[in-house]
């Protein structure tokens, strides 16, 4: 129990500290539905307790997992597709106050685990690519609507940005059991091959009652191993962005970082079981080809001031404008490296074993990318024989209730075919509704969508005392 | 039983992979969609500008100032006119020059026949004296001339085929104790042609000092220490001789001379002003009330003299007068108005004081500045010197400070003043579905303000007012607080007028004081401010980008 406790406390810190971490960039696929899938190698990226069901579990290129995902916390495709118009005034009209959009990928080069007496100790190299954009429902707003709303308010563009991560990650990976508790990590050095990112520290947008506009802003563009590493050069050449990337996909390259996933479960009884993870902690340095754009002062526009041009005798129009205007910041570009945080995950788990082949779960999953963002999954896993698991999971998220889930593992020999995904089942059962078509009102409610499948080659069967619900005896 | 529940696990993956597979994407759900007509409404505060005429009169313009007198805006023009400066009685011309002759006398003559051939001696006793003129460019006498910088070169010729040798002494030009002087050896080859010339290195005459002979401009020199070998070449005799006639001269020239003082014992004389009208440019009226009526009530003028020289001067003020661009000039003062006036009495020792000299009687010119002068011309009689026995100094001047002071009481009617604005860009047409403008204003002067603003396109035409042509104008009442003028350009307004090819927009307040034609007064605390807001609703259709976007 004093293990736990430290486990805890020093855990607790980091969460906190993880928590209020500014500069997070780097994200991980969140995959709700993975998190139940523990007979497939690939559920200790989301909980490294994940306890497997064989020996040894290997990973192939390319073919051993592929993971895409699509999620927007504004508004629901539903809401901005209506027939053949984008109904954008609908699209914003229910956004949340802070929302992001991201599109990524990752897919796993080569896994391996073993079972080493009580400990399954493993080493895995993946691949994440990740777009994000966060943005104030306020912005799109302003663009959309006008300033005329805006009388007397301020637009906090602080939480306003762009993030885009390439990076891969030659992880360790180490799970033992002590009795009831079961404990698991993955080390990871991360090397980062693209990165550009806005780090907005103030940009204050306002406009009083008789629309007087100013800007308070101290904001930065980062770049990494995408543009020259020439502070004189703007961010342009695209056609040298895929180069550059491909010239850093090596060991040598400098941008190097760390990064840590732990987990724990503790079987209290046999009904109940809980687990907690946190994984995606730690971070990459940019060194190589890192450029910096930064823009900070105040400014601000009340109206032509014709008395006092008359008097200096100045003809003001909108170029000189925009030109005091921009004096009224200063810019600089620089070069030098910087750190960006990976995007860190936190899920508490609470496990009933309805049956010995069969439990429910609670998922609580807490994300922070520019604010925090909960989730709450209900699952029920199903262990079908000898060759088939699947889960199925209903998640609240992002102010949607059907983000129905599934995940679905079958071994034939050798060969573990598996498949997971957030909305899968939602999307399929209505599109088999509707004709097994994929149309608007299929779509219509989904602000989430991931999917991950691949094959594992597993060998050899855990026999021993068993702790899990669905273990063979 | 057995082997269905050994197959369910394969049915259950198979068909949640066939649900997966077998779903097809609706194309046309995905395609071909429309934007939503973009109707974003926009506000900008246009204009905001605080009238404090005090900014408006502070300039960095060394001969326009304003003070406040009793907490009322007074302006100030100075201007400063030049009478008369002590350098133009020490004034020399550049590189003077001139030749002087000196023949030889029949003692020279006499003591040099006696002298044996083609052996050197000396002509003990014998002196040749002669005078030179320096002459400074205004009449004037002078009893001593200290330079203060300059030079003098010196050529010294010879009509004697004998050699010679000589000291010329400037008795008149002396410094401290010395007197300048310089000795010149001649040598007679037999062959040369006369005369012998000698050119001596140039003298610095800084510090030195020039005495004519009394009563005279000659300043005194001569020859002596004369040191000679009579050559033996004279025959015939009248090859090789001497005469009278003969002569030893001297070229002088000056260069760049500064004279630091001049001892005259007595002046007379009548000098012109450098410029007999000089005008002072009252340039705050060039742009602010060029053809508006303004009165102010009190103005006044005041002219002080400098006399830094000791030297009486009468000095006559002929008139000055207010010169306007559209109308005739207005005399605010005349030498001849008031006996006496003008007249400049300096003291006649340096020191020289300030000497006051207003001009008080400017109350017989009825409203004088009224249309708006632009210049103030002050016109100035010759002055008439005089004086006894007295140093003049470089430097010393007699010089006029004029400043006109106008206080800013009186009235203006039909005032105007505008500021242009340059619109690189104005939203087209047929996007612009309303705009509405507020003018808010806050008056604090006792004037009313009538504003106007105009549209105008490339060529200065008008093509919308506001307030619009038949409309009442928009009056800000004096002192009155708070006024707000909203008005809305509709979509038909915009279009029948063009407004989209404005390219300056013209603001205009015209003033009138309250109540019309009565004197107020302008004080450091008034102001008035305007703010303009505009709030524009636009309607775009995005589904036409190439030709709506841009707009």
């Amino acid at each position: 129990m004093k293990f736990l406790k430290l486990l805890f406390r020093k855990t607790s810190l980091l969460f906190f500290a993880f928590l209020f971490v500014g500069k997070v960039a780097n994200a991980q696929l969140s995959e709700w539905s993975m998190y139940n899938m523990e007979p497939v190698f690939q559920s200790v990226y989301f909980n490294p307790a994940a306890k497997p069901l064989n020996k040894l579990s290997i990973g192939l290129p390319l073919i051993s997992s592929v993971g895409f995902e699509f999620k927007h916390t504004g508004f629901k495709i539903g809401d901005l597709l209506n027939g053949q118009l984008l109904d954008i005034n609908k699209a914003i009209g229910s956004m949340s106050k802070t929302n992001f959009i991201s599109l990524g990928t990752s897919y796993d080069l080569f896994h391996i685990r073993m079972k080493v007496r009580k400990s399954y100790i493993g080493f895995y190299v993946q691949d994440n690519i990740n777009f994000m954009h966060s943005y104030p429902k306020e912005f799109y707003q302003l663009l959309w609507e006008g300033n005329v709303g805006f009388q007397n308010k301020t637009i906090d563009l602080k939480k306003y940005s762009y993030d885009l991560n390439y990076y891969r990650s030659y992880a360790f990976h180490i799970s033992h059991d002590f009795k009831k508790l079961r404990i698991g990590a993955n080390v990871k050095y991360l090397t980062g091959f693209a990165n550009l990112h806005s780090d907005i520290n103030k940009f204050d947008l306002s406009f009083n009652d008789r629309f007087e506009t100013s800007v308070d802003a101290d904001a930065s563009i980062y770049s990494a191993g995408l543009f020259p590493n020439d502070s004189t050069k703007d961010f342009d050449d695209s056609d040298v962005m895929e180069d550059r990337i491909m010239k850093q996909q090596t060991l040598a390259n400098k941008n190097k970082g760390f990064g840590l996933d732990i987990g724990a479960t503790y079987q209290l009884n046999k009904k109940w079981e809980f687990g907690a993870s946190m994984t995606n902690l730690g971070r990459i340095t940019w060194k190589e080809e890192t450029f910096r754009r930064t823009m900070n002062g105040d400014g601000n526009f009340q109206g032509f001031d014709i008395a006092n041009e008359y008097l200096k005798n100045e003809k003001t129009n909108e170029k000189s404008l925009t030109k005091k205007i921009e004096n009224d910041f200063k810019y600089s570009t620089g070069v030098g490296k910087y750190s960006t945080w990976l995007i860190p995950r936190f899920a508490l788990q609470a496990k009933y074993n309805l049956s010995k082949n069969t439990y429910l779960a609670n998922n609580l999953f807490i994300e922070k990318y520019k604010t925090i963002r909960f989730a709450n999954s209900l699952a029920i896993y199903h262990q079908f024989g000898r060759v088939l698991g699947a889960s199925l999971n209903a998640t609240y998220a992002y102010k949607t209730i059907n983000n129905i889930g599934v995940g679905v593992y079958l071994k034939l020999g050798p060969a573990q075919l598996y498949l997971s995904g957030d909305n899968l089942i939602g999307v399929a059962f209505r599109s088999m509704s509707d004709g097994m078509e994929i149309n608007q009102k299929v779509l219509a409610p989904v602000k989430v969508y991931n999917v991950r499948l691949g094959m594992n080659l597993v060998f050899g069967r855990v026999t021993g005392p068993s702790t899990q619900t669905y273990q063979f005896k | 039983m057995f082997a269905i529940k050994k197959l369910y696990p394969l049915l259950i993956f198979t068909f949640l992979s066939l649900l997966l597979v077998k779903c097809k994407v609706k194309k046309e759900d995905f395609e071909n969609f429309k934007l939503p007509t973009y109707k974003p409404e926009w506000g900008l505060s246009l204009v905001k500008s605080d009238l404090y005429l005090k900014k408006f009169l502070d300039r960095s313009d060394t001969k326009l100032r304003f003070t406040e007198e009793d907490g009322a805006i007074v302006l100030n023009y100075y201007d400063t006119l030049q009478i008369f400066e002590s350098d133009k009685l020490m004034a020399f011309k550049d590189n003077f020059s001139i030749s002087q002759g000196t023949e030889l006398n029949n003692d020279f003559v006499t003591a040099f026949d006696l002298l044996p051939k083609n052996t050197p001696a000396t002509l003990p006793g014998i002196s040749l004296f002669d005078t030179v003129s320096i002459k400074t460019d205004a009449p004037v006498k002078y009893t001593r001339l200290k330079i203060k910088s300059g030079a003098l070169s010196l050529k010294v010729y010879s009509k004697m085929k004998h050699n010679i040798g000589f000291t010329v002494v400037f008795d008149g030009i002396t410094k401290g104790t010395d007197t300048l002087k310089r000795t010149v050896n001649f040598k007679y080859n037999k062959a040369e042609a006369l005369p012998l010339v000698i050119a001596l290195s140039e003298i610095d005459l800084s510090g030195y000092e020039v005495k004519p002979r009394t009563n005279t401009t000659g300043i005194p020199y001569h020859l002596t220490n004369f040191s000679v070998t009579r050559l033996d070449n004279d025959s015939p005799p009248t090859v090789n001789s001497i005469s009278t006639n003969d002569s030893l001269s001297l070229r002088m020239d000056l260069k760049n001379v500064v004279a630091e003082e001049l001892d005259i014992d007595k002046l007379d004389l009548t000098v012109a002003p450098e410029t007999q009208t000089d005008t002072i440019h009252i340039n705050v009226f060039d742009n602010v009330v060029k053809a508006s009526n303004v009165r102010f009530s009190k103005p006044s003028i005041e002219v002080k003299a400098i006399n830094s020289m000791p030297i009486n001067m009468k000095l006559f003020v002929n008139d000055i007068n207010l010169l306007y661009p559209n109308k005739p000039e207005q005399v605010l003062h005349h030498a001849n108005t008031t006996s006496g006036t003008g007249q400049l009495y300096p003291a006649n020792i340096l020191p020289a004081g300030l000497n006051d000299f207003t001009i008080s009687d400017i109350a017989v010119v009825s409203k004088p500045l009224e249309g708006a002068p632009n210049k103030m011309a002050v016109s100035i009689g010759n002055a008439q010197l005089s004086s006894g026995k007295v140093t003049i100094r470089a430097g010393q001047k007699i010089k006029l400070y004029v400043n006109a002071k106008l206080p800013l009481a009186g009235f203006v009617t039909e005032l105007t003043n505008a500021d242009t604005t340059i619109q690189d860009e104005f939203p087209k047409n047929d996007v612009i579905e309303r705009v509405n403008i507020s003018i808010f204003t806050n008056n604090n002067y006792p004037i009313d303000i009538k504003w106007k603003v105009s549209f105008l396109d490339s060529s200065n035409k008008t093509l919308f007012t506001i307030p619009k042509v038949d409309e009442e104008p928009y009056v800000v009442r004096a002192n009155e607080q708070n006024h707000l003028q909203s008005l809305t350009i509709t979509k038909e307004d915009y279009k029948t007028y063009n407004i989209e090819t404005t390219k300056k927009i013209k603001y205009e307040g015209i003033l009138n004081t309250s109540p019309l034609n009565k004197d107020i007064e302008i004080t450091t605390s008034q102001f008035c401010n305007i703010q303009i807001v505009g709030k524009v609703k636009g309607n775009f259709d995005l589904n036409n980008t190439d030709n709506n976007f841009n707009k």
